[in-house]
């Protein structure tokens, strides 16, 4: 029978690979696939966050790597030092292996599980992909402290690429075991919970690790405490570090018995899961279903429209939109992590400012983060994944002021209200009650100028431009933005210190001024908005 | 030997069954339609076909083999065309279809062969090495139905195959899955876009709440449920579900 002409010439033989063995063309081929989709630049299916993995997983960790060489440059002794670099990197990677959105998972499930793979290659192909993700987190990260330990500590060079796979060894053991452990979190917590808790303790770790290194290397004792040795010794990350090192004495001996076994142990049992659950269980996890509903303070800034004495402060087709862009804010991972580390940082700040009386700095960096995060807020709620969420603000009737007061409004109470408040608590203790309550109101002057500002000067539509990480300048320009809000702090404070009377007159009509120019700034992004909705 | 037979299928989600008991017999080069209201369990049984779920209880087989039994071999006979247009974006089509074509085991000239012969019909080449992240609905929808045809299979399962192409394009796809019949091959069809289906379908299934309410040419089906119409038909169930 001659074929139709819209068709290609029937096939010879049909493959089908042997199950249970691995088929290295169709390995090769998953892991380019995989590999691809995973590391190169555009958009991330889980976080709907653009950006180049590959690069930012570089950057960071040698970025993190460099700050953790501080330890190096105190008389740490050697041991003591490779066991925090090991056990830093193998927390680190575990939470770098997270749950992929249900969404995510469904779509690759979709590609790959209609194909002809054996359950062997699908395997060999998840245990290649985290090798290959530990040894992408830990080298970058533990290299630079082997070096530094090599100059410093005494460390021989020969032991360093000896250790760094060492290192990548137990970073694969532990990760083979740590994704049976995500898998069962995601069938009894939900992905969505599980993404959200380890990516809020990998920032939590990050910041933890830079720190410790950044304290050490200058000699400051207002490090995180450190582990106790004993319990350092005891860990299984530490018998890993000193594999090399260690002496040759019996306990040594059985240590690195004990940690090749619980490494073999990781292996058999994430082969035994497999085989016995078959592989299909590796990506067949499905999350439980939860009702949602929009979060607290988006709840509250919607009521707050509809109480008469408050409609003038927020009108309330603009608590509407408040309410509904912290609640898409929420639901969407790319923006629910941003300004989760500066958040963090504030805590930290605050922390410190409550334990060291007199201390000037965690209150003057509080004071920074009212620039920093309210542009970094800003960024968050210009930015959604759904494209139908700006059309939807965009035909929405509403007047450019309300837009204005709605990104106003919720960029303040997503992502300032946290550190303006610890910032005032510090003001409470450190000033007289007239002073501090004029730097609190002058530092939300200070925020919702910056908001308006940034609005009047590139005005777009709440929600209508693809998520992006931030990259790396816009982050410093933030920060050294961040800086003049630390200073004017300064400035205000010791006015006041200063003149007494006047110079408190002097801060009060400074917050006056700000608040002016904060409304005219509104009224300005106002103009330029509505602007761009008669183009529109 | 039916291209493909389902027995008696059942699938539970949790407390929500999806499939109560479906049996079904496609003839081989059937294009054979399968359609109901939302939530009816087509999708279901697509995905049960296409070996990414398997069944609770019950058989199915595809172009004679057990899909339950052997699901390689089953795979391998098969293609999918997914409702989500699932595709790893940040590849190029090229990339893609390449890698999709050895993934299926074809021969490195058969696989180059194949994906211009795809590119060409679906009028993708110009486009074909950017990354598909940059391609609009119809052109990603043109990619799967080329990943699901690379490997000849024997029975093209299809789910909701015609979203975003465009009217030239849905034209083609008519004649192909004309072509395709015609050569033997077997497509089930799962749409909402019931005209089309009853102009392509030789026969189809009328599926209501996990169970098959119909099944015939397009006549016998609407003597089956009393309607005037598959319209009709439609919103009666669509109404009471």
């Amino acid at each position: 029978m001659t074929r139709p002409p819209l068709l290609p010439e029937p096939l010879g033989t049909r493959f089908v690979p042997a199950e249970g063995r691995v088929d290295r063309r169709q390995l090769a081929a998953l892991l380019r696939l995989q590999l691809g989709q995973a590391m190169r630049r555009g958009t991330d299916p889980s976080s709907g966050a653009s950006g180049h993995p590959l690069r930012q997983i570089l950057f960071s960790m040698t970025f993190l790597g460099l700050l953790s060489t501080g330890g190096a440059f105190r008389d740490v002794p050697l041991d003591t030092y490779l066991a925090r670099v090991f056990g830093s990197a193998l927390v680190i990677v575990a939470l770098m292996v997270t749950a992929e959105s249900d969404d995510a998972r469904i779509r690759r499930m979709e590609i790959l599980l209609p194909k002809p793979i054996a359950g062997a290659t699908h395997v060999a192909s998840v245990a290649s992909q985290l090798l290959l993700l530990s040894a992408l987190v830990v080298i970058p990260y533990a290299l630079p402290s082997l070096v530094a330990a090599s100059f410093r500590l005494g460390l021989s060079p020969a032991l360093v690429p000896l250790l760094l796979a060492t290192l990548v060894a137990g970073a694969f053991a532990l990760v083979l075991v740590w994704v049976l452990v995500v898998r069962a979190g995601v069938q009894h917590l939900g992905a969505d919970r599980i993404r959200m808790a380890t990516q809020v303790s990998v920032v939590g770790v990050m910041i933890l690790l830079a720190w410790s290194g950044l304290s050490a290397a200058s000699g400051e004792a207002l490090g995180p405490p450190a582990l106790p040795g004993r319990v350092l010794r005891a860990l299984p990350s530490t018998w890993l570090a000193l594999f090399w090192t260690d002496g040759w004495d019996a306990a040594a001996n059985l240590r690195r018995a004990a940690v090749v076994a619980l490494m073999a142990g990781a292996v058999a049992g994430f082969l035994l899961f497999v085989r016995r659950a078959s592989v299909d269980a590796l990506f067949e996890t499905t999350s439980r279903v939860r009702r949602t509903r929009a979060p607290l303070l988006a709840r509250l800034l919607v009521a707050m429209g509809r109480v008469p004495g408050l409609r003038l402060l927020l009108p309330p087709p603009a608590g509407a939109l408040a309410g509904a862009i912290l609640t898409l804010g929420r639901r969407e991972e790319a923006s629910r992590l941003r300004g989760f580390a500066t958040t963090l940082l504030a805590v930290a700040m605050a922390v410190w400012g409550l334990l060291a009386d007199d201390g000037l700095m965690p209150i003057a960096v509080l004071a920074s983060f009212m620039v920093s995060i309210g542009l970094e807020g800003l960024s968050v709620v210009r930015q959604s994944a759904d494209a139908g969420a700006a059309w939807a603000v965009a035909k929405a009737p509403l007047r450019a002021r309300h837009l204005v007061r709605a990104v106003q409004w919720a960029v303040v109470t997503r992502f300032v209200l946290l550190p303006l408040s610890l910032f005032g608590v510090l003001a409470f203790r450190r000033h007289p009650w007239y002073l501090a309550a004029l730097l609190v109101a002058g530092s939300l002057a200070v925020a919702r100028l910056v908001v308006a500002s940034a609005l009047a000067l590139r005005p777009s539509i709440p929600l209508g431009e693809p998520p992006v990480v931030a990259g790396f300048v816009a982050q410093i320009l933030g920060w050294a933005l961040g800086i003049a809000g630390a200073v004017a702090y300064v400035l205000a404070a010791t006015l006041s210190d200063l003149l007494g009377v006047i110079g408190t007159a002097l801060v009060a009509a400074g917050v006056l001024a700000t608040l002016a120019a904060s409304f005219a700034m509104q009224m300005v992004a106002a103009h330029r908005l509505a602007r761009l909705e008669a183009a529109a | 030997m039916p291209a493909i037979a389902i027995e008696d299928v059942r699938k539970a989600f949790g407390a929500t069954e999806a499939l109560r008991g479906v049996t079904l017999e496609v003839r081989r080069g059937e294009v054979f339609g399968y359609v109901g209201p939302n939530g009816a369990g087509k999708t279901t049984t697509l995905k049960i076909l296409a070996g990414l779920i398997r069944p609770t209880t019950g058989g199915v087989r595809v172009a004679g083999v057990d899909v339950l039994a052997q699901p390689l071999e089953a795979k391998a006979r098969v293609g999918y065309v997914p409702e989500s247009g699932a595709l790893f974006e940040k590849l190029s089509a090229l990339e893609y279809l390449t890698l999709t074509g050895r993934l299926h085991g074809l021969a490195e000239a058969e696989v180059t062969a194949r994906v211009a012969h795809w590119l060409r019909f679906f009028d993708l080449a110009a486009r074909a090495e950017e990354p598909m992240t940059g391609l609009s609905k119809g052109l990603k929808q043109r990619v799967c139905w080329m990943a699901a045809l690379l490997h000849d299979p024997e029975v093209l399962v299809l789910d909701e195959p015609l979203n975003g192409l465009d009217v030239e394009t849905v034209a083609r796809v008519k004649d192909l899955m004309a072509a395709l019949a015609a050569d033997g091959r077997t497509v089930f069809y799962s749409s909402h876009l019931i005209d089309i289906v009853a102009l392509v379908c030789t026969r189809l299934a009328v599926l209501h709440r996990g169970r098959i309410l119909a099944v015939g040419t397009v006549p016998e089906v609407l003597a089956t449920l009393e309607a005037g119409s598959l319209e009709e038909a439609l919103l009666r169930l669509g109404s009471s579900a």
